[in-house]
């Protein structure tokens, strides 16, 4: 069965697809893979079930609510979910039962959404490997031996491996656009303060953003369009208008600029990472977009200013339980936790005012162009417990290897996506990064929309899914 | 002062072994923090508009 929401709501809408059927095929897939995939801490059958016949109920009686009515979906373990334990992927939480539902599942309860459960993540958000020691390794449903990325690893896991029909992350470092990247889907982060993130559990409080991933550019901005909105509870979000993008039937960026960067975002690249994404980057000359080569700002000096903000920041959240429940911290959160108690006061907030010229820098550049790509990660998916990789020849540790084009991007709060733009000779996905001015992410899923109706990577299947 | 001693005096009661694995890693960070310092920040106040969204 098609799993998008495109496909999917139309038929919903009609009657032509009952809502708890369509939850009964999607739990019966998750009981399937589940074992081999661990994408889910817990899957919420009941509750499941419980929404699609209220669903079902409402749309029999003309109360058809929107395109996700109806629909399945899993939410990373660290939105608050009232009733339903949410975890954060630590042991110390392990039976945390939150008393309300965060904002954004509120927004989605509203919009009829249906949550098959809460998937799993790398401990606390802190990591990109999704290699959990308490709840075990999430596997890519790529290659079942590759990480999925992180840390929303188990959020795409699950949409990759077709037991959900859209999927909610958070990204603090990269968190969405990894593992969208390497699941072979599609992120968002949207602009910072655009969605509430009340009632999701923070890992940096300056850098967190809470976002969706879908199977395809129209169905995340669905999704998107169904969670933002400012929110007096979260005194960080935004009260703006939202822009609906506009898809248009034919694939076309006439008129449009779009900056390419000639330092930084090319440099120890994969070599198949490379032309993937300078494929995809002529598709979108082709489209009629105007590509203008650009330089941008020193982005390894800002991934410091990020890892000095986010050890601060991080540890700020976690000071009191280091102290007290040490030992029921994974080894490599724990090392991150206690290295950020050594960053002083007047680093953090000297950091935090380096921050700014990153921002200057990038609406500087985006005051010229619509648009800037890049890949969204230089390397393919690691093997699970890989902990080197070498690319041209260079050793790389993979957690830096993975977030370099990352980390950075969070400071400045701009709207990112990574839509899929190819697959390796070893059928592994490949990401390409658009960044948009703040606000418009309208602008960044409109080039998104226009790359996949011109290309079919997004049509491509994890082997899962086919077999 | 190192690492350890600065473990130490703040009392933060992390087992050698593992200050032993993360002194390598504060002190990259210590000295990419210098980097920072040289620029002249003096004039940027980063509060209370803390969020460059929200200015």
């Amino acid at each position: 069965m098609d799993l998008t929401i495109t496909e999917l709501a139309p038929k919903i809408e009609r009657g032509e697809l009952s809502p708890v059927e369509l939850t009964r095929h999607v739990l019966d897939l998750i009981e399937k893979r589940q074992p081999r995939l661990n994408a889910f801490i817990t899957v919420t059958a009941e509750h499941a079930l419980t929404q699609a016949r209220q669903a079902e109920r409402e749309i029999q009686n003309g109360q058809y609510r929107g395109k996700l009515h109806g629909i399945p979906y899993a939410a990373k373990d660290l939105f608050y979910t009232k009733g339903i334990k949410t975890t954060v992927g630590s042991k110390i939480m392990d039976d945390f039962v939150p008393d309300f539902d965060c904002a954004v599942i509120e927004k989605l309860s509203a919009a009829g959404a249906v949550m098959v459960g809460k998937a799993g993540l790398h401990e606390w958000a802190y990591g990109i490997t999704s290699n959990n020691p308490h709840y075990g390794s999430i596997r890519n449903p790529w290659d079942l031996d590759r990480i999925p990325g992180g840390s929303s690893g188990g959020s795409t896991s699950a949409l990759a491996g077709g037991l959900c029909c859209f999927s909610l992350g958070s990204d603090t470092g990269g968190s969405i656009r990894i593992p969208a990247s390497f699941c072979g889907l599609v992120g968002l982060k949207p602009t910072f303060g655009r969605v509430s993130r009340y009632g999701v559990f923070p890992l940096g409080h300056t850098l967190d953003h809470a976002g969706p991933f879908g199977l395809t550019v129209r169905d995340t901005a669905e999704v998107y369009l169904a969670m933002a909105g400012g929110d007096s509870r979260d005194q960080s979000s935004v009260h703006r208008p939202l822009t609906q993008p506009k898809f248009g039937p034919e694939p076309s960026l006439a008129g449009r600029k779009i900056g390419v960067p000639e330092n930084f975002y090319f440099d120890h690249l994969h070599p198949e990472v490379e032309a993937g994404v300078r494929k995809a980057i002529s598709v979108l000359g082709d489209l009629g977009a105007k590509l203008i080569p650009i330089t941008v700002p020193d982005i390894e000096e800002f991934n410091t200013v990020a890892r000095v903000i986010l050890l601060a920041e991080a540890t700020s959240v976690h000071e009191k339980r280091l102290r007290e429940r040490r030992g029921e911290f994974g080894d490599d959160v724990r090392a991150l936790f206690d290295q950020g108690r050594f960053v002083r006061a007047s680093d953090y907030l000297n950091a935090q005012r380096r921050r700014r010229a990153l921002l200057d820098g990038f609406n500087d550049l985006l005051s010229q162009v619509d648009a800037i790509v890049t890949p969204t990660i230089p390397v393919p998916p690691a093997k699970i417990g890989q902990d080197t990789l070498v690319v041209a020849g260079v050793e790389h540790n993979v957690r830096l290897a993975t977030t370099r084009f990352m980390r950075a991007l969070n400071l400045t709060g701009l709207p990112l996506l990574s839509v899929p733009c190819g697959l390796t000779s070893d059928n592994l996905p490949i990401g390409l990064q658009v960044i948009g001015r703040l606000w418009d992410e309208s602008g960044i899923l409109e080039i998104g929309h226009a790359y996949e109706q011109a290309t079919d990577w997004h049509t491509k299947q994890a082997p899962i899914v086919t077999e | 002062m190192t690492v350890k001693q600065a473990a130490q005096a703040w009392q933060f009661n992390i087992p050698e072994e593992e200050i032993d694995r993360i002194a390598p890693v504060v002190e990259d960070v210590t000295a990419a923090i210098e980097k920072i310092l040289d620029r002249d920040l003096s004039t940027i106040d980063p509060l209370p508009h803390f969020h460059p969204t929200h200015r």
